[in-house]
């Protein structure tokens, strides 16, 4: 009795203990640094000193003062369409790898996943070096006669960002897709069929549905990333390569704004929970259905 | 005098030849610097160490905050010399990091250029803190070829004939320091409501006739290389000599507005536990061939020997303290964030 009474406790010592470090390391790790900079999103700048009085102001900043809304808009627009277009890609891509053989499969997946393998900034500078004017692409048009001139568009131009985003973060997307489908049973295509569908009809109604997890993954990972993306936009848009990412950015130089930057990151934090919630809503309700 | 006592009196010589050989290779203390890179050429410091028995331990920063961070944690107890520009100078003197110079010791004060010798910039209520040592500025590199004179003012970067052929360096601060020269302004760094609108505008309409802005001396020179481009508002003498070193045909040059200038000066630290090192130290740097020996190595102006080409530190407006730098960088997002 006595002894079974004191194992009671010492498993309930023991459930205690790992749910602490369960709850407690990414309290520790993850909430409490990114709750921090949600308390000095209320603090006060006064005369360049940062003051502990609780203000809403940088808030207010955002909504009415001079470009923070506009490029706030401007580039959530920008990464859902970076986002559109890499969904398909990626769709299309996983799709092509799919109907391989088990063994190519791997192959060419991890071939579009060399990529990852590489440091970012090198990549940017590459794409970089593709588009300049002086660039791969230009060299190449001009060599084979298509142009009479380089095409000076290409680079540092708002296409020249949408196209670095998407090549640079679309492995993202592939690979929750790819996992998405290839968790379909082979049995399932073939009993679509054996009943008579024709392979457009079993893409349609069996596997593009099954993949739905891998779509919103993928979604979700490429709007986040190019949404925060504040090197990128800066490196190869030229003029036009202000995004809200940036804005974030240089409010924690010489200018020393972090309740302004913590405010704003609080607003990009919460798109991008948004952005999280929206996905998760559109599984559950195809759960629903 | 027995065997015994000639051992005792050789010992004792030997021991006094050994003593007084020691005595003169033993170092006269040390000198600790707090530098930026290029301050303190191994050269300098073997060279220095052989002359002065002085021995040299260099610590280097990679920027401002860095510096007065170090300083500060030890009240200047760790460092002899440190090296500090004009615009950082006053906060140092402010708050006792840094002594005033001791005029009588720096005997090399003499080989400074005119425009250097006064130190007006770097004395407060009387005292000089500082001794101007490298300089350099926020210059116009030009393509040479499109502009076989140097373009006489700044007015050529706003030119529409050379739209999309120019770049611009993105630094809040220092582009509207910019945008205030281009315009005439007497006191870039303490700009009035009314000036801050013009500089705005001023900058936005630069904006659309860039290719694009770019950050630090590598990214300027490598959009430089792989696009048409022909002028660039830069970070420095380095950016020309740097195209120069890949072989494109540019020229830097100060135009008639004036520019931005930087100047480090030589200052000895408030906890300096052997200024006779460090004022040594600060006479040998001050030396022409020193001077010289940096500006080629390095590509700094010099305070002692004026490089060639480099003929326009009294054309420059020497960098100070900006009156709000969260409000430039406000005004900067704007400029950036407009069509």
């Amino acid at each position: 009795m006595n002894t079974s009474l004191r194992r009671d406790r010492q498993d309930l010592l023991r459930a205690g203990l790992g749910h602490a470090l369960n709850l407690g390391l990414p309290l520790l790790f993850v909430v409490i640094p990114i709750l921090s900079f949600v308390v000095v999103s209320f603090w006060t700048l006064q005369d360049g000193q940062i003051l502990l009085i609780p203000t809403l102001a940088n808030y207010r900043t955002f909504f009415t003062d001079g470009s923070y809304l506009p490029v706030y808009l401007q580039t959530v627009g920008l990464s859902l369409q970076v986002t559109l277009v890499n969904v398909a890609l990626s769709t299309a891509i996983a799709l092509f790898i799919f109907r391989r053989t088990p063994r190519m499969r791997f192959l060419i997946l991890m071939s579009f996943m060399l990529p990852l393998f590489m440091s970012y900034i090198i990549k940017v500078y590459s794409i970089r070096s593709i588009l300049g004017q002086r660039g791969l692409l230009n060299e190449a048009m001009l060599g084979l006669g298509l142009i009479d001139q380089p095409i000076e568009a290409l680079l540092f131009s708002r296409t020249a960002i949408f196209i670095a985003l998407a090549v640079l973060y679309l492995p993202y997307a592939i690979l929750p897709m790819y996992l998405a489908l290839d968790r379909i049973p082979a049995n399932y295509l073939a009993a679509s069929a054996d009943l008579g569908a024709t392979p457009i009809q079993t893409l349609r109604d069996v596997v593009l549905p099954l993949g739905r997890p891998g779509i919103a993954a993928g979604a979700v990972f490429t709007f986040i990333l190019t949404f925060g993306d504040f090197v990128t936009p800066q490196m190869v848009g030229g003029t036009q390569g202000f995004t809200f990412g940036r804005i974030v950015f240089s409010q924690f130089g010489l200018a020393l704004n972090w309740p302004l930057g913590s405010a704003l990151a609080v607003i990009l934090l919460a798109t991008t929970l948004l952005a999280v919630a929206l996905a998760g809503l559109s599984l559950r309700r195809e759960h629903v259905r | 005098m027995n065997w015994m006592s000639r051992a005792v009196a050789a010992s004792l010589t030997t021991l006094t030849l050994l003593s007084s050989a020691a005595a003169v290779a033993q170092p006269k203390g040390e000198v600790r610097l707090l530098a930026y890179e290029g301050y303190a050429d191994p050269a300098w410091v073997e060279e220095f160490e052989k002359e002065t028995g002085i021995a040299v331990k260099v610590t280097y920063v990679g920027g401002v905050d860095e510096q007065i961070a170090k300083m500060k944690a030890s009240n200047g107890k760790d460092y002899d010399v440190v090296t500090i520009d004009t615009a950082s100078l006053k906060a140092y003197a402010d708050q006792k990091l840094i002594a005033p110079i001791d005029k009588a010791k720096l005997t090399s004060a003499g080989n400074l250029l005119p425009e250097f010798r006064g130190m007006a910039n770097a004395t407060f209520d009387g005292a000089t803190y500082g001794v101007p040592w490298a300089w350099g500025s926020l210059g116009m590199v030009y393509d040479k070829k499109t502009f076989p004179t140097a373009p006489e003012s700044w007015e050529v970067l706003w030119d529409p004939k050379y739209k999309g052929k120019v770049i611009s360096l993105d630094d809040a601060n220092n582009a509207i320091n910019f945008g205030a020269i281009v315009l005439g302004m007497k006191d870039p760094f303490h700009l009035t409501d009314a000036q801050f609108a013009q500089v705005k505008d001023k900058l936005i309409a630069l904006k659309r006739n860039l290719l694009t802005y770019f950050a630090g001396f590598d990214e300027g020179t490598t959009i430089w290389t792989e696009n048409d481009v022909v002028l660039m508002f830069s970070m420095g003498e380095l950016a020309a000599i740097n195209l120069q070193k890949k072989g494109f045909d540019v020229g830097y040059a100060i135009p008639k507005e004036g520019a931005v200038g930087w100047l480090d000066n030589l200052t000895v630290s408030a906890g300096t536990s052997n200024p006779d090192a460090a004022y040594a130290w600060m006479n040998f740097v001050l030396q022409k061939k020193i001077g010289a020996d940096m500006a080629k190595k390095f590509g700094y102006g010099s305070t002692t020997d004026a490089p060639e080409g480099m003929d326009y530190a009294s054309r420059l407006i020497w960098a100070d303290n900006p009156e709000d730098y969260t409000r430039r960088q406000a005004i900067w997002n704007e400029v950036k964030a407009a069509e």
